[in-house]
């Protein structure tokens, strides 16, 4: 990411004048790489935009408690991903005592989703990402998907990059030994 | 047959969003900012509200306390409301007459200063003896006048 071109908007949102240009633009620069990440963990498009609308109003709010050692974009990732696990919680909370899990849920919600567009080999992926452990699955969207340097995920979850690069390549192996015993 | 690899797998983003969705997310976040409340310094008040409350809880608890302690003890000693009649206050008049003239009959007893051998011989004198017979029967009088 570009920490020059972020520089200049912390400049902006330093100026009352220029905050609310500077607010809108991050959200036109972040929004759609927050969105998909969030959106790869709960699936649904609507509890997708939640997160995410919730996501920049705490960014907007908390601005100050911003520090420049990371960067903007990975101080956003931090809190669409702690957002993201907030909701998680509480949905599997309400699943406890169903008879069906909320990760069920999910990959039925991927076979009927009208904003879901893939062939059945990308519906099988996305069950077989379903089924990794929660912070697995992060992991593995940060890095497969988003393409990010196993820094910048340790820098956003606080985990060691060795431990990061052990818990994607178990991600992998168990994502292929899913897909091929279909 | 070959194992499938990841590296097999296309990389496609296949999740979609409704026509115009990110074009109007500016304006969504901006109405959710606008329905943000700004959050208040907190004044004194709200730093020792808590307190105030207990404190006042405390001073509830006492007053009630002491309401239904009062209130039982006030039936604890409560004497019950007796009307007395006229016929029953004339009886205690006349009672206390008689205690008062029982008292006056020892007193003018003591004041022989004698023995009590000479108060017995006194009290059995036939003088004696007829004072108090002459005393009672006044009052049995008295009382059979007023109730038979």
């Amino acid at each position: 990411m570009d920490s020059n071109n972020d520089n200049e908007i912390i400049s902006l949102l330093n100026n009352s004048e220029s905050k609310n240009a500077a607010f809108s633009i991050i959200v036109e620069k972040y929004s759609k790489q927050l969105y998909y990440h969030i959106r790869r963990i709960v699936i649904d498009h609507q509890d997708a935009d939640d997160i995410l609308q919730d996501t920049f109003v705490k960014a907007f709010t908390k601005i100050e408690s911003f520090r420049s050692e990371s960067t903007l974009y990975t101080w956003l990732y931090r809190i669409a991903t702690n957002t993201t696990l907030n909701f998680l919680s509480r949905k599997k909370r309400y699943y406890t005592f169903t008879a069906l899990s909320y990760e069920d849920t999910l990959a039925d919600k991927i076979e009927a989703d009208q904003y879901f567009d893939g062939d059945n080999l990308q519906k099988e992926l996305q069950k077989a990402i379903l089924k990794l452990p929660e912070k697995q699955r992060l992991i593995f969207n940060m890095k497969y998907y988003d393409e990010l340097k196993y820094e910048e995920i340790s820098e956003i979850l606080g985990t060691s990059v060795g431990a990061l690069k052990a818990s994607y390549h178990h991600a992998v192996t168990k994502i292929e030994k899913y897909i091929n015993k279909l | 047959m070959t194992m499938k690899k990841l590296e097999d797998i296309p990389k496609i983003n296949n999740f979609k969003v409704p026509d115009g969705y990110f074009e109007s997310l500016d304006s969504k976040i901006n109405e959710s900012l606008a329905k943000e409340k700004p959050l208040a310094k907190a004044s004194a008040f709200d730093i020792f509200k808590p307190y105030i409350y207990m404190a006042a809880s405390v001073l509830v608890l006492v007053f009630l306390l002491k309401t239904v302690l009062h209130i039982t003890v006030d039936k604890n000693v409560q004497v019950p409301i007796t009307t007395q009649t006229d016929e029953a206050q004339d009886y205690d008049d006349f009672i206390s007459e008689l205690c008062y003239d029982e008292f006056t009959f020892y007193e003018y007893i003591n004041e022989q200063s004698v023995s009590y051998q000479e108060k017995s011989d006194i009290i059995n004198t036939n003088e004696d003896l007829a004072y108090l017979e002459d005393y009672l029967s006044q009052y049995y009088l008295e009382y059979e006048l007023l109730y038979e």
